[in-house]
């Protein structure tokens, strides 16, 4: 409730090798991610007082927080194992400064890791084969997968907007010619829309390269309070509004299959901030696949109802663009460890306002927006980040 | 159909009914008894009003297909030996949602707004989940 815009900023980003990594354990990533954030911000193990983390797949613990706490060398008075599926990340920031703002700590670290690509055991496999299945009772017996409740809603989408098989292609395109830019990205070969049409068909109208990469690796953030923040050792990007929309969990309860819990919180983050769609310089859109992409434009304000489709093919979501969105290659084209999915939109932000992202800068950027979406288009939160 | 290997529904507190009444081909609603709403899963509770004076109302079995997909790359070997197999969320003309599968239905006749009627499909030892087909009457 005393949350106040810009009362906290994110002072130190970090991330793993992005990709196929067999050469580190779990939890060594969430170690090598967290000490880069914590460098980045110039602070040291005794300065964190706060720890918020995901569990990961490949190595699972009952309460994964303060086993990463105490593996990393941290005591701290606020600790938590945060599970919200693919808007963790982005709450994860939200609620960090909300604990600042309420006294319970100074410098939060957030850090998410995985192996999805090279770590899962086979009961691992398993259970994440189970976690793709839907509800196990009303959905499940019909034998869906993740894709498979995505192209529900890109279906809905596509016969209420006259959305095309090219439209949807042509985020997957524009992801790829942002990562070619990034030293990190796992996917850095071009991609024509042709190619993606021509990809194999996972559950119509999605194909293989309309969905995210599986991948190894990890990501880190540290929160602080402005107050002491401007101290450190980089230019504090300050949580300038967040918000959250969270409507349903299963896609045959939500209440549409075209909009989603991301319009509650993009408008919460907005009123929060102060701030409108015309004010973002660069955004960062969950895109488990590219149909999430299309509905999330449309309800953060960034186009009208059915126009995303036509937004995209203009080029406006490509860097030069009138919005460029996911500027490291997103899940598409930079990585997706699973869980830490949502963290390098927020990584990749923060360093846009930098000014620290080379040939892939937006020129001028000074307000970022996150999102995150979890489950089937279920849970939400946006960010809204900027230059303090 | 080698429905034996799927899976079939894991019940609850909430569904054993729910799914005794599928067993023996009726799909049922849960109609709150305070304020009227019909409730597509069973609950405990209204998800309205919170009373929890519930009945169980049988569905038309009547619906239309509000959004559909063909999956390709099935999450188990049962299903993987039918895909692609339709997917679907039909709407009930009671009003709530469901997740099912279309069943005797050419490809090219699976739209958005066909209109749909119920039947039941084996799965478990002794069980049947709600499943439909192409409705035999034109619906209105």
């Amino acid at each position: 409730m005393s949350w106040k815009r810009g009362a906290a900023a994110i002072v130190g980003v970090g991330e793993t090798r992005m990709g196929r990594v067999p050469e580190l354990g779990c939890m060594q990533l969430y170690a090598l991610a967290a000490k880069e954030a914590i460098e980045d911000a110039g602070l040291t193990l005794a300065d964190i007082d706060g720890v918020l983390t995901i569990d990961a797949m490949a190595e699972p613990y009952r309460i994964h927080c303060t086993v990463f706490a105490e593996y990393m060398g941290i005591q701290s008075t606020y600790s938590m194992t945060c599970a919200n599926g693919g808007a963790t990340s982005c709450a994860m920031v939200a609620h960090a400064a909300a604990a600042i703002e309420a006294g319970y700590c100074n410098n939060v670290l957030i850090v998410t890791a995985d192996k999805l690509m090279t770590g899962l055991t086979r009961d691992a496999a398993v259970a994440a084969l189970a976690d793709n299945a839907g509800h196990p009772q009303y959905e499940r017996p019909f034998g869906p997968m993740i894709p498979a409740m995505y192209a529900l809603a890109a279906n809905r989408y596509m016969h209420e907007y006259g959305a095309t098989p090219e439209q949807l292609a042509r985020v997957a395109v524009e992801h790829r010619r942002h990562a070619a830019l990034h030293p990190n990205a796992q996917e850095r070969a071009p991609i024509s829309v042709n190619d993606v049409l021509a990809s194999k068909m996972i559950s119509t109208p999605l194909r293989m390269l309309d969905c995210s990469l599986v991948s190894d690796g990890g990501g880190a953030l540290v929160v602080s309070r402005m107050d002491r923040a401007r101290d450190m050792r980089r230019r504090p990007i300050a949580l300038l509004g967040a918000g959250e929309g969270h409507l349903n969990e299963h896609i045959h309860q939500a209440p549409s299959l075209t909009t989603s819990g991301a319009a509650q919180a993009g408008a919460l983050a907005y009123g929060k901030a102060g701030l409108g769609p015309g004010d973002v310089d660069v955004a960062m859109l969950y895109d488990c696949f590219t149909i999430t992409v299309l509905i999330e434009l449309e309800d953060l304000g960034f186009c009208g109802r059915g126009e995303a489709g036509p937004f995209v093919e203009s080029g406006a979501i490509a860097l030069g663009g009138a919005l460029p969105v996911n500027t490291h290659g997103g899940l598409l084209s930079h990585g997706h460890p699973g869980r830490p999915g949502g963290i390098f939109h927020i990584v990749e932000a923060v360093r846009q306002v930098r000014g620290a992202c080379g040939e892939r800068q937006v020129k001028g950027a000074e307000v970022a927006l996150v999102h995150g979406n979890g489950g089937i288009l279920s849970t939400h939160c946006t960010l809204l980040l900027g230059a303090a | 159909m080698s429905d034996a290997a799927k899976p079939a529904p894991r019940v609850t507190k909430d569904s054993e009914e729910f799914w005794a009444f599928a067993a023996d081909g009726a799909l049922m609603l849960r109609a709150c008894n305070a304020c009227g709403a019909l409730m597509y899963y069973p609950r405990i509770l209204c998800t309205r009003c919170m009373s929890t004076d519930l009945s169980w109302r049988r569905a038309s079995g009547r619906g239309r297909v509000y959004a559909f997909t063909f999956v390709h790359r099935a999450p188990t070997e049962a299903f993987r030996a039918e895909a692609p197999y339709p997917v679907a969320i039909v709407e009930l003309e009671e009003g709530p949602r469901m997740m099912s599968n279309i069943v005797a239905c050419a490809p090219e006749v699976l739209a958005i707004g066909l209109p749909v009627e119920l039947q039941f499909a084996p799965r478990g030892e002794s069980g049947a989940i709600p499943v439909f087909r192409p409705s035999s009457e034109e619906a209105s």
